[in-house]
């Protein structure tokens, strides 16, 4: 690959990193599963890199591949999982309203950051056993001398602040 | 917001976090198979719990290396708190989020060039398999062949107690595991070694100390992602590289370096022979700006993000301190005088190794017959002028010194050390075994509290204590949650001697670093009965794995047990009789 597509490659996917990890996060909802998948996307992407039409978004182009790759290593984990899985018109209507709102994620991302700093100390360590560490509502009740129940409120009222605060933020900005 | 929203954000919420019904996932599906609407607020919520995983562990990542870089400072005590969170101010790690995304991502993007390049090499591989991934929507066809390379061979082997991220977990505890092309290393805590060998019949070697992420690419050469590397290269016609988020260090030659990486910043310390810095091209912009930077032998190259975009280069001085090389371990000596030696014995203790002599594999016991120790697996030596320590995780295979004599259930106890630790890591330096007992075995343990990253393996205390020294009184051996423990307040020194004393007396424990009193506990029990020491790991070698078992990084001195507790100006004699 001549080095200016490794630069224009790297660049895209930089761009497009974040809403294929959720996109994929979205139809596998296990961090380590999706991150696993997103490194095969990252995989076949460079791979296939030449063969990019340029004249068409590189998110649509990605999303096809991260798609296509979920629905292969799906139906394993809905069995080892015992989780259920979206029908195919809910994943095309999903991977649809990623591409809509392309522009709006990439914002909402700064705007997440300078909520991040709003939040209290407890509320900060819900979050960090809960995205760092991977735990479950239970364990994290165990880790903070709570109740699990008492921690899936927490987690629910944290993240609905957030919501509202970059809500918020992306409408003052608009 | 209505109580329609909030109940479709808690069944997202629910899904992401498999906290849900099958009945509740049903709902959420016919809900977005109905409504354009909900689709779009599954999309950004699905974004929020994405960015906060991502964003969470990035700004771990970041203050978790503040600690790996300044091992020594202050910083490390004020950074981390008492339950073991480092504590760091969101707004710091957001500041350098952007670069820190660029560059994970880049990185991500390069290596896999590199990876996916080299895979697909003709003649690399001896055999394959095949993965199919087809896009029909664009149509590429592809296929990902990973295997072990015919050429190449590279193996990990955990040297200290070691936690990897669950989602990468290349070895089983303990053991040494052959790694593959494409693997990645998430090590957490702890310190675990790379062999690789080139086809050319060059032979690299990694220490990785955690919290460290890397992966290896097609050809074996480590990607180093964030984290902390020392590295020696013996090599006369391969060349090694190591990716970092902000270039390729290329090596040939017989080479000794270190590295410290995050996403924005790597430094790279050369202590022995020469390399090559290339910065990564799509920071640096400009495709004729890239050029090679040569890094000789007692040099330090620093490359730094800058918010512009652009890489700032500053040169200065390898600073052997801050990695564990032969020279930072010989900075600090321990001298021995015989008054100190007179001091002890005068203390009367049952047992005092001083590991001047070791005979047909015992180190012996200065002051009668019993508890010499037999040496277990493999430890080192250094000598010092005038006096010998015993060295341990010198060696792959691990090691440790065992005595199979019990000692009495005394009410008072005195134990002692001199340490000196290679690492931040969970290392026993002593510990008082039952044999017979198949758990919590363990009557008397002295040891060294890792990073804590991740796990709280003290049941008696709901905290953490990263970086301290742990004292623990057990009575109840055999019973699980039972014991005492007392922890010091502040972090032990890394590659620097330090006396800790262990008393128990009739009502307390208490702890001594460095002739001064750091805690203590309530205890009135006696030592329990049937107890036999092991220095250097937590369990005895027939139970376990070396490097499993909590096993002491660094060196050990003047080890000595004594069935009475010690005055404090008797504590206090000991230390100033080495350190006047």
């Amino acid at each position: 690959m001549p080095e200016d597509s490794t630069e224009q490659l790297a660049r895209l996917w930089t761009k497009s990193q974040p809403i294929v990890a959720s996109y994929i996060l979205s139809l596998v909802p296990d961090h380590h599963r999706a991150e696993d998948i997103l490194q095969q996307v990252a995989v076949v992407i460079v791979r296939e890199f030449e063969q990019y039409d340029s004249s068409r978004p590189f998110l649509a182009w990605a999303l096809g591949i991260a798609r296509n790759l979920v629905l292969k290593s799906r139906r394993k984990y809905a069995k080892e999982s015992s989780r259920c899985i979206f029908d195919i018109g809910v994943v095309e209507r999903v991977e649809a309203a990623f591409l809509q709102h392309e522009d709006e994620l990439s914002e909402f991302r700064q705007s997440l950051r300078d909520c991040l700093k709003q939040l209290r100390n407890r509320d900060l360590e819900v979050l960090r056993w809960r995205y760092v560490y991977n735990f479950a509502a239970q364990e994290v009740a165990r880790k903070m001398g709570l109740t699990s129940g008492a921690v899936r409120v927490m987690l629910h009222r944290v993240r609905r602040f957030l919501r509202e605060c970059v809500h918020r933020r992306m409408e003052a900005s608009e | 917001m209505n109580q329609s929203s909030n109940d479709l954000f808690e069944m997202i919420d629910n899904y992401i976090d498999h906290e849900g019904s099958a009945d509740q996932f049903e709902q959420l599906q016919a809900r977005l198979a109905q409504d354009s609407e909900h689709v779009s607020q599954f999309v950004r919520q699905v974004f929020l719990h994405q960015q906060l995983r991502e964003l969470l562990v990035a700004e771990r990542l970041a203050t978790a290396l503040e600690v790996v870089r300044h091992p020594r400072s202050s910083s490390v005590d004020s950074g981390i708190s008492a339950d073991g969170f480092f504590w760091t101010p969101v707004k710091r790690v957001a500041e350098a989020l952007p670069l820190v995304t660029i560059a994970r991502a880049t990185v991500l993007c390069v290596l896999v060039f590199y990876a996916v390049k080299g895979a697909f090499g003709p003649g690399i591989y001896s055999s394959g398999y095949v993965t199919p991934a087809t896009s029909p929507a664009q149509g590429p066809q592809a296929s990902v062949a990973v295997d072990t390379p015919a050429r190449f061979s590279a193996t990990l082997t955990p040297i200290s107690y070691c936690v990897f991220d669950p989602s990468s977990a290349p070895v089983s505890a303990g053991r040494q595991a052959p790694l593959r092309p494409g693997q990645a290393i998430s090590l957490i805590e702890g310190v675990a070694k790379i062999d690789a060998s080139q086809p050319l019949g060059g032979r690299g070697s990694f220490v990785l100390e955690g919290p460290l992420s890397l992966f290896l690419d097609a050809e074996g050469m480590p990607s180093l992602q964030h984290g902390k590397l020392y590295a020696r290269f013996k090599c006369d016609r391969d060349r090694f590289r190591i990716d970092t988020p902000l270039g390729k260090i290329l090596v040939s030659w017989n080479t000794e370096l270190g590295i410290l990486a995050t996403a924005d910043e790597v430094a790279v310390h050369i202590f022995s022979g020469a390399a090559s810095f290339e910065p990564i091209l799509v920071i640096s912009g400009d495709p004729q700006r890239r050029e090679l930077y040569r890094v000789s032998s007692g040099e330090m190259l620093k490359l730094k993000a800058a918010s512009d975009e652009n890489i700032e280069i500053e040169r200065g001085p390898a600073v052997e301190d801050a990695f564990v090389t032969n020279i930072s371990m010989s900075a600090y000596h321990l001298t021995i005088m015989p008054e100190y030696v007179q001091a002890v014995r005068k203390a009367s203790p049952d047992a005092y190794w001083r590991f001047e002599s070791a005979q047909n594999g015992f180190v012996p016991n200065e002051m009668s017959d019993r508890y010499r120790c037999h040496i277990e697996g493999s430890v080192g030596w250094h000598n010092y002028p005038g006096n010998r320590t015993v060295e341990f995780g010198a060696f792959d295979k691990g090691g440790c010194l065992v005595s199979t004599d019990t000692f009495p259930p005394v009410s008072e106890y005195t134990v002692e050390a001199w340490i000196k630790p290679s690492h931040f890591h969970l290392g026993t330096i002593l510990t008082f075994v039952d044999h017979a007992v198949k758990r919590n075995k363990h009557g008397l343990l002295l040891e060294l509290c890792g990073p804590a990253l991740i796990r709280d393996y003290t049941a008696s205390s709901k905290n953490y204590h990263p970086g301290r020294i742990r004292f623990l009184h057990r009575s109840d051996v055999g019973k699980l949650h039972s014991g005492v423990s007392t922890f010091s307040r502040q972090p032990y020194k890394l590659r620097q001697w330090q006396y800790v004393v262990g008393v128990k007396d009739k009502t307390r424990l208490r702890l001594y670093v460095d002739g001064n009193q750091v805690s203590s506990s309530k205890d009135s029990r006696p030592l329990a009965e049937g107890l036999s020491v092991i220095i250097g790991q937590l369990q005895p070698p027939s139970t376990s794995v070396f490097a499993s078992s909590r096993s002491f990084l660094g060196e050990i001195d003047e080890v000595a047990w004594y069935p009475h507790a010690l005055s404090e100006e008797e504590i206090r004699k000991h230390f100033e009789l080495v350190n006047p």
